[in-house]
């Protein structure tokens, strides 16, 4: 029996992706969005489609892993196509036509148009957490957050606060897995009934999940402090990230080149 | 009637780059009434053997029987995992220890809490209305394991039953245990073999996923080489015995109590004088 966790891990395996600085990564990503969201044909899908496989590829992360998030949006995808390609009735010529359904061609494509663009923002988009660790996402966005310590953004705590909540993801699933297993060997069944039954069965599973939660997070803050932790002034780091000259061209030509591509196709 | 595991194997991720092997060709039997003893270090498989035999997982290879049938039987084999006091959910300590017997349909569901309770050594009147979570660590680990005696297990499993307990509670869940035993054969997982080898039948010993050692307690005293090849150590009360032992002191049956050891020592000291 197995807690899923949320998709996107992080694959920790050597490449030029992996070398990147988060903050590079980051608006990149930012980039490919906006890019996508810019193109309106499907050569530019196509194009961009590529341009995912090649940093697939090069970061060497195994494409059953890559493509793993678009299961998480399957049902979107099967209603996005649904919504556009097929018809009740329809007066003009179809594709296909079973008794009133039609599946009408401009609107297949159309379809197609949209379910690829989920496809390639959400392979694009994991592609940052699994080429970057937790630890070096956080700190990129603490490093990003920074100028607004100035109007007294607690970038440091919240970034602490995100630090923390990734690392327990897995530890949680562990926990609750273990809970699951234990409440299933007392007899307990989380496969029968209606939804509210279901639902109901799960009881058992989170009471102990979150009491056991919150005591850690009682626990941990406990022994943050007695290690003198007073929130982010004055600390310093073990591993100071530097945007490397690297780091600022694939950044600066990857976005130029990514933007021009959403506005020209 | 037994629990008969023959030719165990199980590798976690397997057919993934992350394939780790837990367990190789591991057999053992458990009848009613016995309890036997599986030791070995952290990692060496005992957990997920224990998971094996109680169909929790299934195996790679080879076959998990209880009493000649597959295992899945619910409430047949009882399982306590490690502190298992984290998996408290009901509102009340009878709430909690009735959930098993409550999902097996007994029709004496309250009967069956009540029982276990007593058995475990908290009589209903006094912890049947309290909170699960207001208990010190011994009792809550005796109301986890009567949680599951409440199922009338025909095995029962124990994964680390005594770890993290003071003396007083581990106590009462050797008690427990004890009771558990008259009407089930009890395996015991543990680091701490001393306070079970008096009463174990057999001991299981893993290293690496394999077996080391399996045999009765007399014969892992009387050669405890392959017990401690495989880097497990004896409880010190044994060990030095069986060190006298091989400096040529007539020690004939090694015993396990400490106040009977310092008397077999002492003789032993004396004969070598």
């Amino acid at each position: 029996m197995r807690v899923p966790v949320a998709f996107g891990q992080y694959v920790p395996v050597e490449s030029p992706v992996h070398a990147l600085d988060p903050r590079t990564k980051m608006g990149l990503v930012a980039a490919f969005t906006f890019s996508l969201f810019l193109m309106h044909g499907l050569i530019g899908l196509a194009l961009a489609g590529v341009l995912v496989a090649a940093v697939v590829r090069i970061s060497r992360v195994p494409w059953r892993i890559a493509l793993r998030g678009t299961k998480a949006v399957m049902l979107i995808l099967i209603i996005t196509l649904a919504a556009h390609a097929l018809r009740w009735n329809p007066a003009t010529v179809s594709l296909v036509r079973i008794g009133p359904l039609a599946v009408d061609g401009p609107g297949l494509l159309t379809g197609v148009f949209f379910a690829a663009r989920i496809v390639l923002l959400v392979v694009g988009t994991s592609l940052l957490t699994l080429t970057t660790s937790p630890v070096a996402l956080t700190d990129g966005l603490e490093r990003l957050m920074h100028p607004l310590e100035r109007v007294h953004f607690p970038a440091s705590e919240v970034a602490m606060m995100l630090t923390i909540a990734l690392r327990f993801i897995p530890t949680t699933a562990q926990e609750a897995e273990k809970i699951l297993v234990a409440q299933t060997a007392r007899g307990a069944r989380f496969d029968e009934g209606g939804p509210i039954r279901r639902a109901k069965a799960f009881g058992p599973v989170l009471v102990p999940l979150f009491v056991n939660l919150f005591r850690r997070a009682d626990d941990l803050a406990t022994a943050m402090e007695s290690r003198c932790y007073r929130g982010g002034i004055g600390r310093t780091r073990l591993h100071e990230s530097v945007m490397r000259t690297a780091d600022w061209a694939v950044l600066c030509l990857g976005s130029a080149a990514l933007v021009a591509l959403g506005l020209v196709l | 009637m037994a629990l008969v595991a023959d030719a165990l194997s199980y590798t976690y991720g397997s057919g993934t780059a992350f394939a780790a092997s837990a367990l190789a060709n591991v057999s053992l039997a458990l009848a009613p009434g016995e309890l036997v003893l599986v030791v070995g270090a952290t990692g060496s498989g005992k957990s997920t053997l224990l998971r094996l035999l109680s169909g929790l997982l299934e195996p790679d290879a080879g076959t998990v029987l209880v009493d000649g049938e597959k295992p899945g039987r619910p409430g047949c084999v009882g399982i306590v995992f490690q502190n298992p006091e984290t998996q408290f959910f009901a509102e009340t300590v009878l709430d909690d220890v009735l959930f098993g017997p409550r999902n097996l349909r007994f029709v004496d569901a309250e009967d069956a809490a009540r029982e276990a309770l007593v058995s475990v050594g908290l009589p209903v009147e006094r912890f049947g209305d309290r909170s699960p979570f207001t208990l010190s660590g011994g009792e809550a680990r005796r109301v986890a394991v009567a949680g599951v005696l409440a199922m009338r297990p025909a095995y029962l499993l124990l994964d680390e039953p005594t770890a993290g307990l003071d003396r007083e509670g581990r106590d009462a869940v050797l008690a427990a245990i004890a009771v558990a035993r008259e009407r089930a054969g009890v395996l015991v997982v543990t680091h701490d073999p001393e306070q079970f080898l008096p009463v174990a039948t057999r001991v299981l010993a893993l290293a690496s996923g394999a077996t080391a050692f399996d045999g009765s307690v007399s014969e892992l005293l009387e050669d405890p080489g392959p017990y401690e090849r495989a880097g497990l150590a004896l409880p010190d009360v044994i060990r030095a015995q069986v060190l006298a032992r091989a400096r040529g002191a007539a020690i004939s049956s090694i015993a396990l109590d400490p106040v009977q050891a310092a008397a077999t020592l002492a003789k032993a000291r004396a004969v070598l004088r």
